[in-house]
């Protein structure tokens, strides 16, 4: 009995062991059937979404809706489920499925470099043929909005909206002050110190997110080497300790010294920053334009028909008006995709009129698409913002985008630690260094 | 049972399903991890061997590697310092039997159980440069002018990370060298007592040989402990301010996951692994002892 009790129990064991092995290659072993079953069977196809978002992103609402909308109306029979990531999350799931070979058939992804190891590897589907199959689609969109999408004249991802970096200001605290929106950069440096003596902390802005500090250094490397520092970077004529960069760092280091920052803003949450221009007690906020949704949301701000929005002038005044941005809100479809054709179908919606107005109307997105803009509809920053980029003269996308992650996150660490006090020049020295060696790795 | 046990069949039976665990979670992982050190890869697009190649940049060219390196010698030091004599005088002071010996086992114990996320947020808090608790106390003392942001100024970030793990890890050690403490006969301290042997010489001459072999395994733990750490770093800096508190296993993540440079995180991995096997073999060598039978 005790024997027959002992093999029993091992059989069980071992058993349970190769269950769990074996259950998890049941999910994919039905990928021969593909397309040819959506069409005819009553079962809807199960596709899935991965995107990155949190719950009190006001976006994510909106794009929830553009999946339940999907769910309930669409004609290809499909049922899209809707996975949303904190962003530091979402980067690290996106590359280990991606590794893994399991990334959901649509997917949110940045341009340039980010989404490039992924095309390069074939994992990603090429959605440019389902556009150019589609005319109304594809001339829906504007000029250009796919050049950082586009690798080997190919595209891969649709772009949903467009980012620019801009300077948001109270116009309350303007106004009180006898403030006018700055055309020089010495009048922006003028207005900096006009408000530090006053009291009022001029420019919000957090340092542990390396990109936020970053972003103004490259905005004001822009203004001061133009398309060209950029451009050079790419081709490899300019190097990462260029002068213009080193300035620019210099520049931002020499704002910190005068305290045109919060206190404590090395340390500082990015949610608290903003929250202190919201709360009124910063005059000035540089970021992206995705930040207007947030800055005039009712439940936090309280200086919601107070922000108002500029470009920030160039060092060079030949410079004005080339400003950091590129396209955001970019979708791609996932090469191991079952049908790629149901998912673009909803990628197709997401573009859609109806819902580039409603991104554009209530979270200040800018529309990638050819779409009449009702003016009357848009708060007045977002009405700002449109005017800058009506004007804009050049985009420098952020550099940890162009640059993927490698230089560009870099590039991003040396910033924050030229904040934190590091001299500029030798930083910059060791990202360049880092470059050299970095590529062979 | 002896029936059972005595045919080697069964005992490979009762073997096999851990055994197997430990093959794929643990043995090929780590055989598969040396291999793609050796290759420039990103896991998706076929790798390209480059030998020695990964090894060779991280000791020559890569500074953040150092940095990466230096800290966690300074959290071994750290560690040890805390969780050695530290630990084994309050292990010793609670051994004697002081007033609420229980009560303060409790309580060295109780950080190990909050779990280590919580903990960096709360200390994340206290080390705030706004409303944190450690630059009101500085204040309050009078030593206002040392306040700062600690976390966030890249000369005492690391510090204010290790200064964490000591406290958090003070207890357990304790509680291991005090339950090692507890496994030594009465008589011997009896015995010492009617000789006239002070509370000292009973410690140096009968605690400390007898409870050495505890000390070494104590002595590995803390070292691969402390060198593979991880969990305070992520929480409260990330690694930053530019890589400032950057240790060996948060470069290895950031290598790898950020800048898809799977060979290369493969190859901080590999050294990480052959640093933990060398502290083992040197506590090994410097807790020489042999087996206690009381």
């Amino acid at each position: 009995m005790k024997r027959f009790f002992t093999v029993v129990l091992s059989v069980l064991l071992v058993g349970s062991l190769l269950v769990a092995c074996s259950s998890s290659n049941s999910g994919t072993s039905n990928s021969g059937t593909s397309n040819s079953a959506s069409s005819s069977s009553t079962e809807p196809v199960e596709l899935t979404m991965m995107y990155n978002g949190t719950a009190t992103d006001p976006t994510l609402g909106l794009v929830e809706g553009v999946v339940s909308d999907f769910n309930e109306n669409n004609t290809v029979n499909a049922k899209l489920t809707l996975q949303a990531y904190e962003n530091e999350q979402y980067k690290t799931k996106l590359t280990t499925l991606m590794a893994a070979n399991s990334v959901p058939d649509i997917f949110f992804t940045w341009e340039l470099d980010y989404l490039r190891p992924f095309v390069e590897a074939g994992k990603v589907y090429e959605i440019g043929k389902l556009l150019d199959a589609d005319p109304t689609w594809k001339d829906s969109f504007q000029s250009g909005v796919f050049d950082p999408v586009t690798y080997n004249d190919k595209v891969y991802a649709v772009p949903h909206a467009k980012s620019i970096c801009v300077m948001f200001y109270n116009k309350k605290i303007f106004k009180d002050n006898n403030l006018s929106i700055p055309t020089t950069y010495e009048e922006f440096l003028n207005t900096c110190q006009t408000l530090k003596d006053k009291g009022i902390t001029p420019i919000a802005m957090a340092a542990p997110d390396a990109w936020i500090p970053a972003q103004l250094v490259q905005q004001i490397a822009d203004g001061i080497g133009g398309m060209k520092i950029y451009n050079g970077l790419l081709d490899g004529s300019v190097k990462w300790n260029d002068p213009a960069y080193i300035e620019a760092g210099k520049e931002v280091q020499d704002m910190v010294n005068k305290g045109y920052f919060p206190d404590g803003f090395l340390g500082m949450k990015s949610a608290n920053s903003t929250q202190l221009f919201k709360d009124g007690e910063t005059a000035m906020y540089f970021m992206g334009c995705w930040d207007i949704a947030t800055v005039t949301d009712k439940s936090t701000s309280s200086i919601v028909d107070d922000v108002g929005a500029f470009a920030l002038p160039a060092k060079n005044p030949q410079n004005n008006n080339i400003l950091v941005g590129s396209i955001d809100q970019s979708l791609a479809i996932s090469a191991n995709s079952k049908n790629p054709e149901a998912a673009a179908a909803f990628i197709k919606l997401f573009g859609s009129q109806k819902y580039q107005e409603e991104f554009l109307y209530k979270t200040g997105r800018l529309p990638t698409t050819k779409i009449d803009i009702d003016k009357t509809k848009v708060s007045s920053v977002t009405a700002d913002v449109l005017d800058i980029s009506s004007k804009v003269v050049g985009l420098t996308p952020w550099l940890d985008r162009a640059f993927g992650a490698g230089e560009g996150v870099e590039f991003n660490n040396k910033c924050q630690a030229i904040v934190g006090g590091k001299d500029p020049a030798s930083e910059f020295n060791a990202l360049q260094k880092f470059a050299e060696t970095n590529s062979d790795k | 049972m002896n029936k059972v046990m005595e045919n080697k069949k069964y005992i490979l039976l009762f073997v096999l399903p851990a055994f197997l665990i430990y093959l794929c979670f643990s043995l090929i992982p780590i055989i598969y991890n040396f291999i793609i050190s050796m290759y420039s890869t990103d896991l998706m697009s076929p790798g390209i061997f480059v030998g020695l190649k990964n090894y060779i940049s991280l000791f020559t060219q890569d500074d953040i590697f150092w940095q990466a390196l230096g800290n966690n010698m300074l959290m071994v030091i750290g560690s040890l310092i805390a969780h050695m004599p530290l630990a084994l005088l309050f292990a010793n002071i609670l051994f004697n039997k002081i007033k609420g010996s229980r009560f303060f086992q409790t309580v060295f114990f109780l950080p190990n159980v909050i779990s280590g996320v919580a903990v960096g947020l709360m200390w994340s808090f206290m080390y705030n440069s706004q409303f944190g608790l450690v630059n009101e106390f500085l204040s309050l003392i009078g030593l206002g002018r040392f306040s700062q942001d600690w976390l966030a100024n890249p000369k005492t970030a690391i510090f204010a990370i290790i200064i964490v793990v000591m406290w958090q890890y003070v207890g357990y050690h304790m509680i291991i060298q005090l339950a090692a403490m507890k496994n030594i006969p009465s008589s011997l301290y009896e015995a010492a007592e009617i000789d006239g042997a002070s509370k000292w010489k009973q410690f140096t001459n009968i605690t400390l040989p007898l409870i050495k072999n505890v000390l070494r395994i104590d002595a590995v733990l803390i070292i691969t402990g402390s060198l593979k750490y991880y969990d305070l770093v992520a929480v409260m800096t990330g690694g930053g301010p530019n890589h400032a508190t950057e240790l060996m296993s948060s470069y290895m993540y950031y290598r790898g996951f950020r800048t898809l440079k799977y060979g290369y995180a493969s190859a901080i991995g590999v050294i990480l692994l052959a640093l933990c096997v060398l502290s083992l073999v040197i506590s090994n060598i410097a807790f020489k002892s042999e087996d206690i039978q009381y």
